[in-house]
């Protein structure tokens, strides 16, 4: 078989820098960041909206964690640095009509981001909203860093996004470009069109594809610390919380139901542990979007059934359809543009950046990375 | 050098790719070195320190950690299920002659899904303890202070007069430990200590204060009950340990608003 010419130092060089500049700063079409904004703002308002009931026991400075606990966390050492900085909840200290205020205001930002309404500031308001009300230490969750990650990399995007369209308003500028963002675009198709292909979507998505596996694999590295993961029993812990087992419940594992259980289990533990370590190589390859999406689907079921976590699931398969490329966002859009009453949400698609032949998209079922196949 | 096109159709300036690179290097520094920069274990000798570099360059991380909230190490408590016991809590709530007015359980029954919840990761703050190391030579306080105090997990009167010598009776199952606080100094050596965290000691104290406000109460006391995670020996044909499913149950004290 014939080798292919090696390539000299120069040559190597030079296609590192493309990659890397391909990988970063090829212009895409910004559907997936714009999809992936709505399902965010979905998730941001089913973790937002349950504490309106309790808000100053929340988040008050009267609350669970009142400003006396501030002031003694303030003198210890060795505390999480991500918890204790700010929070525009703090400003409200125990006046709940301002809390009120702030916590509905909060809201509204969301729907109107989710919405796709002045998103350059609604996105701001967005990401505050996020991180003001994940600074509480009492209630401090394994959800909250994605929350805050996928918060933050949207607002990112959604800042430069359209910024080097000519000709724009001071308003326009601030707000944002929300005609071409409004969710319901495809209903009045008149009034919309479409942004075109974005370098500020792509950055904004990278970054965030790279930020996420990078958490992937730390977590999955950090599980190999315990022996619970090593010894493949973590779903049995999971599976049976101290104040909710009973006895009955464990004796029903003698054998020869415990030898089933314990192959069971322990395939569960490494199948967890080879999707979180193994991230990387299978979240950027279109060809194992069942692997990388049905992996996001087991995790949301057993956080949600087996950990009672109902919230980690749906932020970490959200955040793994930013893995998904904008031309298979296309590819869905034109499938449910055939179902009834979706096809008017749909249906702008003749202004659509993939129908203008931009550049942007990329090829369903190969390896791509920015424009290249 | 490979030139990428902007979305207006022109090549990028060669110094924006440039800006732009050295900008997302910096930013994937400032998120990698908080997962670094992380005690890590237990190893057979103990936990072991985080690597020197990351530990030294943790100030790239300030800006994301403090102030954009992204920086994170992404390690989890719940990752740790077998290290982690089953917490809930009550507090009784006293008025000002002492008289207990109402008990509360945590995480509540009646509670929604997400109040309980919330209920549920404040009670798992509480636990679980950790080791007290006693001082290895006496500690003398600086002029015009103090001497450092600790506090501690201890049977009721097993500090009393005869503090710093093993407890002389014995006590029934099932009695609570209570927090003992006293100077480092006179910490006993006789038996491993165990203590809450100091997180733990301020948000049991945070949240005894918050009930006295909303229920009108002179004091609160906040008994945790722990329960260790059950043992999978049954599935190797093992028998469960005694006392497998039962509490333990420890008093921080009372605490007034």
């Amino acid at each position: 078989m014939k080798k292919p010419p090696a390539l000299s130092q120069p040559e190597t060089r030079n296609r590192f820098f493309a990659a890397w500049t391909d990988f970063w700063f090829t212009p895409s079409d910004p559907i997936a960041l714009s999809v992936l904004r709505v399902l965010a703002g979905i998730v941001f308002l089913y973790w937002l909206l349950p504490f309106a009931g309790d808000l100053q026991a929340f988040f008050g400075l009267g609350g669970w964690f009142d400003a006396r606990a501030y002031a003694e966390t303030s003198r210890l050492k060795e505390l999480p640095p991500h918890l204790f900085t700010w929070s525009a909840a703090y400003w409200c200290g125990n006046n709940s009509t301002l809390l009120i205020v702030l916590y509905w205001l909060s809201l509204v930002a969301i729907v109107l981001f989710a919405l796709g309404v002045a998103t350059r500031l609604t996105s701001v308001l967005t990401w505050a909203a996020v991180v003001s009300f994940t600074a509480n230490p009492a209630v401090a969750y394994d959800a909250d860093p994605f929350l805050q990650m996928l918060a933050f990399y949207l607002m990112l995007g959604h800042l430069f996004l359209g910024l080097q369209r000519p000709g724009q308003s001071p308003l326009a500028l601030v707000l944002g470009p929300t005609r071409e963002t409004w969710i319901l675009g495809g209903v009045w198709p008149r009034r919309c069109g479409a942004l075109p292909p974005s370098i500020a979507s792509n950055l904004a998505l990278r970054l965030l594809q790279i930020h996420f596996a990078i958490a992937m694999v730390a977590t999955g590295l950090h599980k190999l610390q315990t022996s619970a993961w090593w010894s493949g029993l973590a779903p049995w812990f999971y599976l049976h919380p101290p104040f909710h087992t009973t006895l009955s419940e464990i004796r029903a594992y003698a054998p020869p139901n415990a030898e089933m259980s314990l192959n069971l289990y322990s395939l569960t533990t490494y199948a967890v542990l080879a999707w979180q370590i193994g991230f990387p190589t299978f979240a950027w390859r279109p060809w194992l979007r069942p692997l990388l999406l049905g992996g996001a689907a087991f995790g949301w079921l057993s956080t949600a059934l087996a950990m009672q976590m109902p919230l980690v699931g749906p932020v970490l398969f959200v955040l793994c359809l930013a893995y998904v490329t904008p031309m298979e966002w296309r590819w869905l859009e034109n499938k449910l543009a055939h179902l009834p009453l979706l096809d008017r949400l749909c249906g702008h698609e003749s202004a659509s950046p993939a129908r203008q032949g931009v550049k942007g998209g990329t090829r369903v079922g190969a390896i791509t990375v920015g424009n290249r196949t | 050098m490979h030139q990428p096109i902007s979305p207006n159709g022109g090549e990028l300036p060669r110094w924006l790719v440039l800006v732009g690179s050295a900008a997302i290097l910096y930013h994937l520094a400032a998120i990698t070195l908080p997962i670094l920069d992380m005690k890590s274990g237990p190893w057979p000798g103990g936990l072991a320190e985080a690597p020197a570099f990351a530990h030294s360059l943790r100030d790239i991380s300030t800006v994301h950690g403090r102030y954009l909230r992204i920086a994170h190490s992404y390690e989890f408590p719940s990752n740790r299920p077998s290290d982690l016991p089953g917490v809930e809590f009550e507090v009784r709530l006293k008025d000002a002659k002492g008289n207990v007015i109402q008990t509360l359980h945590f995480p509540d029954p009646h509670a929604n899904l997400w109040v309980r919840q919330r209920q549920d990761l404040l009670a798992r703050n509480l636990a679980p303890d950790q080791p007290l190391e006693p001082p290895r030579a006496e500690i003398l306080a600086a002029p015009g202070q103090k001497l450092p105090t600790v506090s501690f997990w201890a049977l009721p009167n097993e500090l009393g007069p005869n503090a710093g010598n093993p407890p002389v009776s014995s006590f029934p199952e099932n009695t609570p430990l209570h927090l003992q606080t006293m100077e480092y100094n006179n910490v006993p050596r006789y038996r491993q200590l165990m203590r809450p965290t100091d997180l733990a000691l301020v948000l049991e104290r945070s949240y005894a204060r918050y009930l006295c406000r909303k229920y009108n109460a002179a004091s609160a006391e906040v008994l945790r009950h722990t329960r260790e995670p059950v043992s999978p020996a049954v599935l190797f044909g093992g028998e469960m340990p005694p006392h497998a499913l039962e509490d333990l149950v420890a008093s921080f004290g009372e605490v007034s608003p």
